[in-house]
Order: structure tokens, then C-alpha cells, then sequence
């Protein structure tokens, strides 16, 4: 195998798939743009035939998966582009900067489609608290989510933080930012006419990061040698290349739009030109640097922080970089759109690269993976309730996640109606009259015992956390997070999950818009759980009042519909059944419309016992509860899945509740009464209310600081 | 009657104050890049809060040399109200508007929630629909929101300046536990001698419309405004 070969990151099939595109050897720049280009993380090799399962478009889609974000229709006008990616490689050697970049690379995204960012939501996954080097990344990505969503002035407003054995020291980090843009201001990365300039804007480029996407190809080592593959990242000058893109784009000065994110320019500037159908000419010695003596390859792939790449018209030239100035920003022409299909790239006169675009951006030989059949593994069911409410209470699932989202500004924008700590998190859109909701949903447990099942499950979790706050989902985007892809047993899981979640969304006809695929996760022969990563986003139904729905306390008494039992039960997550799921939360959605009942709670990770003993901690009250008559108690209260809401509403809601429930073809139950100073199962106490604040009041971390 | 907003590189909530004046008054007030200040005339300019050039050196400190503080100072001799939320207090204070320095918060880290604040004071514009000792409820966001003086400055308090409002429980009481970041005696606005220049760490944009509860922000703009329509600011 050639030498350059190794160095480039391919594969000796991928070095002849090259050789044979160019009809000649590459080179040294071109051999590592390809590289680059062709690893796992921007070329989706082992992944992209899988994906093709999901539904991409109708309902209200504008721009499908592919572009840098997805772009859905939400009425009045507007349109709300959402994307989901991970950060977790970075995160996992240096947690600040990972983290942060993180939040910056998806915020770029949907800037990229021309909209204002309003909003993120994270999905953290850390080791078990208390030891040392796990507590050193989580703490260090929450202060780097918060230092970068804080300082650009987007609220972090809802989100998930669970902690596993199986991500010792191997944590994963999903943001989902979403953005609004007027219909008429949405911006696509396919270059503009021949001839428009390549305007380069933000950050000077320099060395940090120079092929960083190959690194997060592969499995991490916690080596001091890769560490300068992470960027750093600087949220000021994120809030500045904000301001002048939409600044521009309102203006009507950029034909398209590319974020720098993996693989730098060479990525963004062969999108650009493979979507056109056309090729671009750049002459690297114009690239404002930060560093001297940076070789063509270095500028490059360089994958410097806060930059973006517009195409403009020759004749807006002047005006764009007028305003670049007025704000602060550097930016410079650096290349032009040419009629021939070519990335052709020059350093101070010499060639460093003239590449066919369609052999760059799609030349990468793709790998179809496979699902084994009846790779299931039960988990074990929980022996005795009141023990299940013990190793409940006092896991680090319990404790309130306050600790975590308190570090985020949740409201700055003043769109966040429900933020942090709700079933979604609902933003109000006054361009579009519309409140969306947004919300992430995680199941490894479940996917790691049966991958299509627990992906479905992940996915009609979301549909209920919206049904919870009154919303119809519109879109999904997902992350998608594993091991390595060429271990079968993580193939067949990922094509398992994948199937899982491509038949609920078809089901639902509900479009996947984007997202992003993670492989690689995991410590060398120990892999993560397997962890796909659903963000849903919806609308509420006008006729709900969200004040009301953001008033509304547990009163009264608690009432379960849907189906008396969990699965898990015998260890394995429910087949889905989402035609009743749908059914189920369009009533609910009906109940919370006609003010029958205002509080809602999903039933999710720790089943009803988790939601039941959460509420009563939050809502500082104790619960009477009675198991449904002639239902298996460990299925009732540990139970995970299937279309399950838990109410609190007056006792007289009780026959509109079991209308309800039987109008979706499904059963309700009172579960018991509100109040006291402890919860009782069946008569027995579980836990006192008293216990319960405490325990939900517990620092994850110690702090050293003040408790 | 006019109200504006400055913006400095940075900024995050200069909308955000906008969008909230426009709701509690029905005064639009522009957003004004810092740089164009002097050309803009108005009865209230806010700083609002933000981020201003990344917090680079301290919260404020670069923002405090723009040519914007000149321009305020002159609106302020004039006669005209400002307001500093949050990061604008920062600037306020680093620019010598208001005594004191801010401090990393105590739990050194950045912190978001709501806070119970009591009225220490109300004859200043911002406060004048308040009733001292009221109990009210508005959001922070801060990480370096612990607000110190020296001797000499508390000294002067009541000849230079005026504590506004203090972080409190839900009964008004001023202590330790319901202090969010260690401010010293709980302090969470302060007011120059006048009353005229407010700087307060919470949002009261962020709780000035139903919607987010008790709406007890609107009255600080509220204030404001209605009395610069009394004639008390340099508008009448």
C-alpha cells in the first residue's frame, strides 16, 4: 500500500478508487483532501445506504437531508431550519473546547440555511459520577455548552444528561440548534452563477484542527498527541458571524452559503461546487492566516472555528465586505465559481490541487452494513417494586437536572415558554403566531436489548413528550451514535435502530430532515451503548394556552392512560404499535385543548415509578397509588414503553380521561391520590416525601464549592 | 417620548429590551449600533445585556471605552435616563456611571434562574411604580454577577448612589441563602444619586409580558417612560 496512502487515511481500495479517478497519482494535498473527504465523518461511507430508509420529504419540508440543515414549513410564513449533530470525539480529549465547538459547528449549520439561531437543546452522556476523570468531562462540557450557547446569545432550553458505565471516560455530546428565517430569506450551499466570488468570513484560518474530521474517525485515545486536532472555539466572534451573515443575507448579497465546520474550505467550497454542477477556482495565499509557512493542504483542511464561506455576485462584492468590516469580522475573496468541474485550488502560483468535483465530494467507495437476525438481549426485570424505588432513588438518574441546566441562559430571546426541565420545550415563533416544541429522547438500554424496537420506542417517546405539551411533531432529526461500524454486532444494532426509527416516522409520516452519524464511540473493544438520539420538533395546537400549560401543578388525583404495563417487563422493549400511539396522543393533545387536565407526565427512562416518585419530589407532595386491578405490579411501575401518560387532574376529569382513553382504542386507570407526606404503593411506603426533595436536591457532582 | 438601545459587538439582549419596551409602553425603541449613539437623540437609552466584545479582559471593561459612554454621559448631565441590565451594569460600572466592581459569581460558575428581589428604593424613575419593600420576581444570567464595594464607596452610600434592589427569599428577607452570586448585602441594582442611572443584574425584560408569570419587569420601563411623559427626564 502506498505510503501517501496511509498518511491521506485510505483505504488501499479507496487509493486505487483515487488513483483511477484522477488517471493519475494525486497530490500531496489532494491525496489528504480526499482523505479527508472520504472518511466516516464527511462521507457517511458506512452509513449512507442505510439511512436511505428514512422518509425525507412532504408534510411541511423544505430542504431535506443533505444540506447543512433541514429546512421545515411552520406556517405565517416562516420556515424553521433544526439539526442535530454530535461533538463527542473532541469532547472526549479536551471536554471545554469539545463541547463548545460543538455548540458553535451546529449553530453554523443552520445559519448556513440563512436563519437566526433561537434555540439549542443538548443530549449528554457521561460515565457514573464520582470518579475522577468522568467528573473532569462532564464538568468540562457543561462549561463549554454554556460558555458558547451564554456568550452567543442562543438559550439553551431543554435537553437530556444521563449518566452509564458505558460512557466511562468515552462521553458523548449532541446539540440540536434550531433557527427561523422568513420564507423568502432561506439560503442554499449550491454556488451561484460562474464567475461570483468565493467571499471567506470570520476567523483567520491557522493550524488548529487541521483534519480533525479523520480523527473523529477513529476510535479515541486520551493521547497528548491529538490533542491540537481539537478547535478552539470563540462564541464572540460566532455572535459577530451571526450578525454579519444575516445581516448580508436580509440584504440579498449571497447566492449560498457553506459553514466551515470538518475539513474546512475543501469541504465547504466542493459542497458548494457539486451542488451547482459547476467547480472552483481558489487562490489560497488570499486566505487571511494566522500562523506563517502554512502549507496548501494545511489552509486547506484547517479546521479553524467561526468561519463561513458565501458566494456573491461580482457586483455585490464591495457591499458584502463593507459590512464584514462594519462588524468587525475579517473576510476576503479567495476564489471564484467556474463553468469546469473542477476543485482547483493554487498557493502563492503553484497548483496544490485540481480535482475532478464528483471525484472529492462523491467518489468515496460506499459499505453497506447488515443486521444480524435475533441479536436480542433481555435485560433482567426488577425483583421487588420497593427495591426498584431504592436503586431509583439513588441513582444519579434521579437527582434534578436544575444543577446542570442552571448554568445555561435558557431564555435570552424571549421566546422560551417552557424551557429547561419540561416534557418539551416550547418556543413562541410571533413571526409564524405558532409555539414550537422541540425535545431530545434517548434509549440506549432499550436499543442495546432489541435495536429496532428501542429506536422505535426512542422515537414515540418524543411523540408523546410532545402530546404532553399539546404539539404535533413536523420533523425529526437525529443523531445517530456508535461503536465501530466494522464490529458486526454495532453494524447490525445501527441497521436495527436505523429500521426502527425509519417505520415509526413513516408510520407517523413524520420527515426525517437531517442529522448526523457517530461512529466510533467507545474505548478500543468496548463500545458504547448503542445511542440514537431523536430531537422532534412539532407545533402546538392553537387552541392550547400554553400560560396555562406552564401553571399547571399536580392536583387532584393521578390517572394512567393507555396500557397498564410497561414492556421491559420480560426484559425487552414493546414492539411498537404506532398506529395506537398516534391515536393515543392526538386525545391527548384533545385534553389538554379542552382544559380537562393541564399536567402531563411521560412515562420514560425508570418507568411510572420514576415519573410518579419525579412528580412527587417536584411537586414536594406524597402519592396514594394502587397497582391496576389484575395487572402485574413489576410491569405497572417498572415497565418502560408503549403509549403510557400519566395525569394529575380533579377527580371529576376522570370520565372524559377514560372517554378519551377509549377512544384511541386504549384503557385508564385511577392510580391513586395527591397528597400526604409520603408516597405508599399498594399501602406500603416507598419513600418519604421528605427523602425524596433531598435526594432530588443532590449534587452529582462535588463541586468543592458551595453545596 | 424616546426610548433606544445601544448595541455593542456582543450584545445578546439588545432585541430582547426592544421587543420588551415595545410591550410594557408601546414605545418603539431602535436598536443603535455603538458607534452611532451620538447621532441618536432619546429620553432612555439602554445597555443592555449581553456579552459585549466576549467579556474579553472583564465583563464590560472594553465596552466602557467605546464612544458611546461619552455620548451617555452628556445624555445623563442632560437630564436623560439609562438603564444598565446585566452586562449594561457591568459597563455602567467600568465606566464610572455607578460605584463598585462585579466578582466571579461565589459558585463560580455561570447561573440562570429566577430570583425574589425587594425594593429597597423607590424614588427613581424606574422604580416609582414599585412600593418599597415590595417582593418581585425576575430572572438572572450571570457569571460574574457578585457586585462588591469598597469602604469608601459604601461610605458614600445614600450621598453618591442608592442600593435599588436586593436578592431576597420569598418573604423579603435579605439573607445569604437567597443571595444567588454573594453580592455584598444582597445588592442587585443600585441607582447613581439622581435615580436617573439605574444598573440591575436581573432581566426585567425577561418577565415584563403575562406569559412568563408575574410580568413584574414591566413597570421598570413603565417608570421610565411615564415619567419622562411627566416631564421629570429631558423630553418634556
Amino acid at each position: 500500500m502506498a505510503p501517501e496512502a496511509t498518511q491521506a487515511g485510505l483505504s488501499e481500495e479507496e487509493w486505487a478508487v483515487l488513483v483511477r479517478g484522477l488517471g493519475r497519482q494525486p497530490r500531496p494535498a489532494e491525496a489528504l483532501m480526499a482523505g479527508v473527504l472520504w472518511s466516516e465523518h464527511c462521507s457517511y461511507k458506512h452509513s449512507k445506504t442505510t439511512l436511505r430508509s428514512f422518509p425525507t420529504a412532504g408534510g411541511r419540508v423544505a430542504v431535506g437531508p443533505g444540506e447543512n440543515a433541514g429546512v421545515l414549513d411552520i406556517g405565517g410564513g416562516m420556515l424553521l431550519a433544526a439539526k442535530i449533530e454530535s461533538h463527542n470525539h473532541p469532547s472526549a480529549v479536551e471536554p471545554f473546547q469539545g463541547a463548545a465547538t460543538g455548540m458553535g459547528g451546529i449553530m453554523r449549520d443552520v445559519l448556513s440555511a440563512g436563519a437566526r439561531p433561537i434555540a439549542f437543546l443538548d443530549a449528554l452522556f457521561f460515565g457514573p459520577p464520582g470518579e475522577a476523570t468522568d467528573d473532569w468531562l462532564a464538568h468540562g462540557i457543561v462549561a463549554g455548552v454554556a460558555h458558547y450557547g451564554n456568550c452567543v446569545g442562543v438559550a439553551t432550553v431543554g435537553g437530556l444528561t444521563r449518566f452509564d458505565e458505558a460512557y466511562a471516560r468515552t462521553p458523548l455530546v449532541n446539540a440540536l440548534c434550531i433557527g427561523i428565517a422568513p420564507m423568502d430569506g432561506l439560503l442554499r450551499s449550491s454556488a451561484g452563477p460562474v464567475g461570483s466570488k468565493l467571499l471567506l468570513i470570520g476567523a483567520a484560518t491557522g493550524r488548529d484542527g487541521v483534519a480533525g474530521a479523520a480523527f473523529a474517525s477513529r476510535e479515541t485515545s486520551q493521547d497528548e498527541a491529538t490533542r491540537p486536532q481539537v478547535q478552539i472555539g470563540d462564541p464572540f466572534q460566532g455572535k459577530l458571524l451571526v450578525e454579519t451573515v444575516l445581516e448580508l443575507a436580509e440584504k440579498g448579497l449571497i447566492c449560498s452559503l457553506g459553514d466551515l465546520g470538518a475539513a474546512g474550505i475543501t469541504s465547504a467550497a466542493a459542497e458548494m461546487a457539486a451542488r451547482a454542477g459547476r467547480g472552483v477556482r481558489i487562490d489560497l495565499s488570499a486566505v487571511p492566516l494566522r500562523e506563517n509557512g502554512m502549507t496548501a493542504a494545511e489552509i486547506l483542511l484547517s479546521e479553524t472555528q467561526e468561519r463561513m464561506l458565501a458566494c456573491v455576485r461580482v457586483e455585490d462584492e464591495k457591499a458584502a465586505l463593507a459590512i464584514c468590516a462594519r462588524w468587525g469580522l475579517p473576510a476576503a475573496v479567495i476564489g471564484t465559481v467556474t463553468e469546469e468541474p473542477t476543485f482547483h485550488a493554487s498557493l502563492d502560483g503553484a497548483v496544490a490541487c485540481a480535482m475532478p468535483i464528483a471525484v472529492l465530494s462523491g467518489g468515496a467507495p460506499l459499505s453497506a452494513l447488515s443486521e444480524m437476525g435475533g441479536q436480542r438481549t433481555p435485560a433482567a426485570p426488577p425483583k421487588d417494586i420497593l427495591a426498584a424505588v431504592m436503586d431509583l432513588v439513588g441513582s444519579a438518574a434521579f437527582p434534578s437536572r436544575r444543577q446542570v441546566f442552571e448554568h445555561f441562559d435558557d431564555r435570552v430571546g424571549l421566546r422560551t415558554a417552557v424551557g429547561p426541565g419540561g416534557e418539551a420545550a416550547l418556543l413562541r415563533v410571533w413571526e409564524a403566531s405558532a409555539t414550537v416544541a422541540a425535545t431530545v429522547t434517548a434509549r440506549p438500554r432499550l436499543v442495546a436489548a432489541d435495536a429496532f424496537s428501542g429506536a422505535a420506542e426512542t422515537v414515540l417517546e418524543a411523540l408523546r413528550r410532545l402530546a404532553a405539551v399539546g404539539a404535533r411533531p413536523i420533523g425529526i432529526t437525529d443523531c445517530l451514535n456508535f461503536g465501530d461500524p466494522d464490529d458486526a454486532a454495532v453494524a447490525s444494532d445501527f441497521v436495527g435502530a436505523v429500521r426502527g426509527i425509519a417505520q415509526v416516522a413513516t408510520v407517523l409520516s413524520v420527515p426525517v430532515i437531517g442529522g448526523n452519524v457517530s461512529f466510533y464511540n467507545g474505548r478500543p473493544g468496548q463500545p458504547i451503548l448503542p445511542t440514537p438520539v431523536v430531537g422532534m420538533i412539532g407545533l402546538v395546537d392553537p387552541a392550547i394556552d400554553v400560560a396555562a400549560l406552564r401553571r399547571a401543578k399536580a392536583e387532584g388525583s393521578l390517572f394512567l392512560l393507555g396500557r397498564a404495563e410497561g414492556g421491559m417487563a420480560k426484559g425487552l422493549p414493546p414492539g411498537p404499535d404506532v398506529d395506537a400511539e398516534a391515536r393515543l396522543a392526538e386525545e391527548v393533545i384533545g385534553l389538554l385543548a379542552e382544559g380537562v387536565a393541564g399536567f402531563v407526565k411521560t412515562i420514560g427512562h425508570g418507568g411510572l415509578l420514576a415519573a410518579a416518585l419525579g412528580l412527587a419530589a417536584d411537586s414536594r407532595t406524597g402519592l396514594r397509588l394502587v397497582t391496576p386491578e389484575g395487572a402485574d405490579r413489576s410491569g405497572v411501575w417498572c415497565g418502560e414503553g408503549g403509549p403510557r401518560y400519566l395525569f394529575a387532574a380533579p377527580q371529576g376529569a376522570e370520565e372524559r380521561l377514560r372517554h378519551a382513553a377509549g377512544r384511541a382504542g386504549c384503557e385508564m386507570w385511577r392510580l391513586g391520590t395527591i397528597g400526604g407526606d409520603a408516597v405508599l404503593i399498594d399501602g406500603e411506603r416507598a419513600a418519604t416525601v421528605e427523602n425524596l426533595v433531598a435526594r432530588r436536591g443532590a449534587r452529582l457532582w462535588g463541586t468543592g464549592v458551595r453545596a | 417620548m424616546r426610548a433606544a438601545v445601544c448595541v455593542f459587538p456582543g450584545s445578546n439582549c439588545d432585541r430582547d429590551a426592544s421587543h420588551a419596551i415595545r410591550e410594557a409602553t408601546g414605545v418603539v425603541a431602535p436598536l443603535v449600533w455603538h458607534t452611532d449613539v451620538a447621532r441618536v437623540r432619546a429620553d432612555l437609552w439602554v445597555l443592555p445585556g449581553g456579552f459585549s466584545y466576549g467579556d474579553y479582559l472583564r465583563a464590560g471593561a472594553l465596552a466602557a471605552l467605546s464612544p458611546a459612554i461619552d455620548a451617555m454621559r452628556r445624555h445623563v448631565n442632560e437630564g436623560g435616563l439609562l438603564l444598565g441590565i446585566c452586562n449594561g451594569f457591568q459597563i455602567l460600572v467600568e465606566a464610572g456611571f455607578l460605584p463598585g466592581a462585579f466578582q466571579s459569581n461565589d459558585v463560580l460558575h455561570f447561573t440562570a434562574r429566577d430570583v425574589f428581589l425587594r425594593v429597597a428604593r423607590t424614588s427613581s424613575p424606574f422604580l416609582s411604580l414599585y412600593r418599597e419593600g415590595e417582593v418581585i420576581e425576575l430572572p438572572i444570567a450571570h457569571g460574574e454577577g457578585s457586585y462588591q464595594m469598597g469602604d469608601d464607596e459604601a461610605s458614600r452610600l445614600g450621598a453618591t448612589h442608592h442600593v435599588a434592589l436586593q436578592y431576597c427569599d420569598g418573604a423579603g428577607r435579605v439573607q445569604p441563602e437567597a443571595n444567588p452570586n454573594g453580592s455584598v448585602d444582597g445588592i442587585a441594582a443600585v441607582t447613581d444619586a439622581t435615580g436617573r442611572v439605574l444598573g440591575m443584574m436581573p432581566h426585567p425584560e425577561r418577565n415584563a409580558e403575562p406569559l412568563f408569570g408575574t410580568a413584574d419587569g414591566q413597570r421598570i420601563f413603565q417608570g421610565a417612560l411615564g415619567t419622562v411623559r411627566r416631564g421629570v427626564g429631558r423630553g418634556a
